[in-house]
């Protein structure tokens, strides 16, 4: 059964601005972007770095040396370790190493973040190029509730765990 | 008793061409033969009155960067297993080429340059006009004449937009394939300033040739001068690797998406290594160089070509490792680097090579990346 958790007043994370909380044990990372809120587990799933500690980056493209396309709407955390990009929106990692062997696994393990951001994950992949990476992490879906932000822990895959205010 | 065996000693006198037609009777393409120039004299019929005469003012020998990259009498230029008495240097005529290395290997194909070292001409004009020489010299007495060579042009390579000029000049011929890039540079093949002569020989549909040669403002180690030739040689991969992370990092192959770069005369063992590290590094530093949207490895497995020659090989047990660790089988061409003394050892790599992947090895690679049986 989901298990509605405060962790914490709206007001404590301002416009681009974090928060790690726990959550019975889980640490969590809530940024605050563009008026909105994303939820990431703090555990990359790469090798288990504190992901949220990352830098808070935007999307930096190009289609040839010396043209840029840079997005600021587009949000991703570079984990602190190895540097490989997350989207706050999706928790997608981009930057693909190892394309056929990790896709494999990516299914099995994303089921739940497909769930909550399938559509936006699927248009952002056309749209901007980016090859999908092995990894996705962890993602809450956030409510606002008057003035708290609410994290919900369901029962299941963590990736189904949601967090609502 | 196995056929390597029951050549025993016999195998070591046979000049290494035959040795390999020993160990592989299928196709053979040499994907790096040099034609060597011995005199300026030579090129007088491909050089104006005015050029003529300015060498002879100056008593002009040859360009300074030939004896630079090959010392004229040590093995790696000329191994002695060609030399002969009373003779011309090897690979300095058609008849020698042919006798010594085309018809004892049975090859379809041989990829050719002339290493005559332009690079080191600081004259933009003259430079210009020597590669202008050189290239009509191997029309002429090369090409033309043997339908089994393929030639690489030679630019003056200091100066990207005379080296464009000769490309248009010469670059429809069909014997050309490739064009040739002495690896050391003032600046990394990567750079931008270098972006326009790829494209060109792209549009030609020709091959870029990285090549061991060239005579940079620095030294050939990223740390200061070598005391000896040797030391510049057997360490020269870094020159290589130093070019091959440029054109991957500067973005080359998004610039030009249907370039094809063949490095020559390096070895490849040592490139999994490298590979790996680019890799690893753009996974977390990819910001630095957002145009690279493609994995590096992937990039050099399609754009790149290695030949075998000279081979950095170690306990030949090994090699089905490395082989694994490049992860394509469609990427190294065979080579003898012809006249150049090298390791007698092809016939033992090539034991260690599957056999799936042999026919590739010996000409198949070459024959697609080269386009052997037409250009565009």
């Amino acid at each position: 059964m989901a298990e509605r958790h405060v962790v914490a007043r709206t007001a404590d994370i301002p416009e681009g601005g974090r928060l790690i909380v726990d959550v019975k044990g889980h640490s969590i990372g809530i940024f605050h972007q563009h008026g909105k809120y994303y939820a990431l587990l703090n555990r990359c799933p790469h090798l288990g770095a504190e992901l949220c500690r990352g830098d808070v980056v935007s999307l930096l493209e190009s289609e040839r040396p010396g043209e840029y396309t840079h997005d600021p709407s587009r949000v991703f955390l570079a984990c602190p370790w190895h540097g490989w990009e997350f989207e706050l929106e999706t928790g997608q990692s981009y930057v693909d190493p190892r394309k056929m062997r990790v896709r494999r696994y990516d299914v099995s393990t994303a089921a739940g973040a497909e769930v909550n951001a399938a559509q936006d994950c699927a248009e952002a992949t056309t749209e901007d190029g980016l090859t999908k990476g092995p990894y996705v992490a962890e993602s809450f879906p956030i409510d606002i509730e008057d003035d708290y932000l609410v994290i919900t822990l369901g029962a299941g895959s963590a990736a189904k765990r949601g967090v609502s205010t | 008793m196995t056929k390597s065996a029951a050549a025993g000693i016999d195998a070591l006198q046979l000049v290494e061409p035959a040795r390999i037609r020993e160990a592989w009777d299928g196709p053979i393409v040499d994907a790096d033969v040099h034609l060597v120039l011995t005199s300026l004299e030579q090129l007088h019929p491909y050089m104006s009155a005015q050029w003529i005469e300015f060498c002879a003012e100056r008593a002009f020998v040859e360009p300074w960067g030939l004896p630079v990259a090959y010392p004229p009498h040590l093995a790696t230029t000329e191994s002695p297993v060609y030399r002969r008495a009373g003779q011309p240097r090897a690979g300095t005529s058609l008849e020698l080429l042919r006798e010594q290395v085309l018809d004892p290997l049975g090859a379809t194909h041989a990829i050719a340059t002339c290493s005559y070292g332009v690079d080191s001409i600081r004259h933009p004009d003259f430079a210009a006009a020597i590669a202008s020489a050189v290239n009509d010299w191997m029309i002429a007495e090369w090409l033309d004449l043997e339908p089994r060579l393929r030639g690489s042009i030679v630019i003056p390579a200091r100066y990207p937009d005379q080296a464009m000029r000769e490309i248009e000049r010469v670059g429809h011929h069909p014997g050309f394939v490739q064009v040739n890039l002495p690896v050391r540079t003032d600046r990394p093949y990567g750079n931008r300033l270098w972006h326009p002569l790829f494209a060109k020989i792209a549009e030609y549909d020709l091959v870029a040739g990285i090549h061991w040669g060239g005579t940079s403002d620095g030294p050939p180690s990223p740390t200061g001068w070598p005391s000896w030739f040797v030391e510049e040689y057997a360490a020269e991969q870094q020159i290589f690797m130093a070019q091959l992370t440029s054109l991957v990092g500067e973005g080359v192959f998004q610039a030009v998406p249907d370039l094809r770069v063949a490095f020559g005369e390096v070895g490849f063992l040592w490139l999994p290594s490298l590979m790996w590290r680019l890799q690893k590094e753009w996974k977390g530093l990819r910001r630095d160089i957002p145009w690279v949207r493609t994995p590096p490895i992937d990039l050099i497995r399609e754009h790149v070509r290695f030949t075998t020659t000279p081979l950095d090989m170690g306990p030949p047990e090994e090699i089905p490792h490395i082989l694994e660790w490049i992860g394509s089988d469609d990427f190294l061409m065979f080579a003898t680097d012809y006249p150049h003394g090298h390791e007698l050892d092809f016939a033992a790599f090539l034991a260690q090579v599957p056999s799936t992947q042999r026919e590739n090895l010996m000409s198949a690679t070459a024959k697609s990346f080269y386009r052997l049986e037409g250009r565009h």
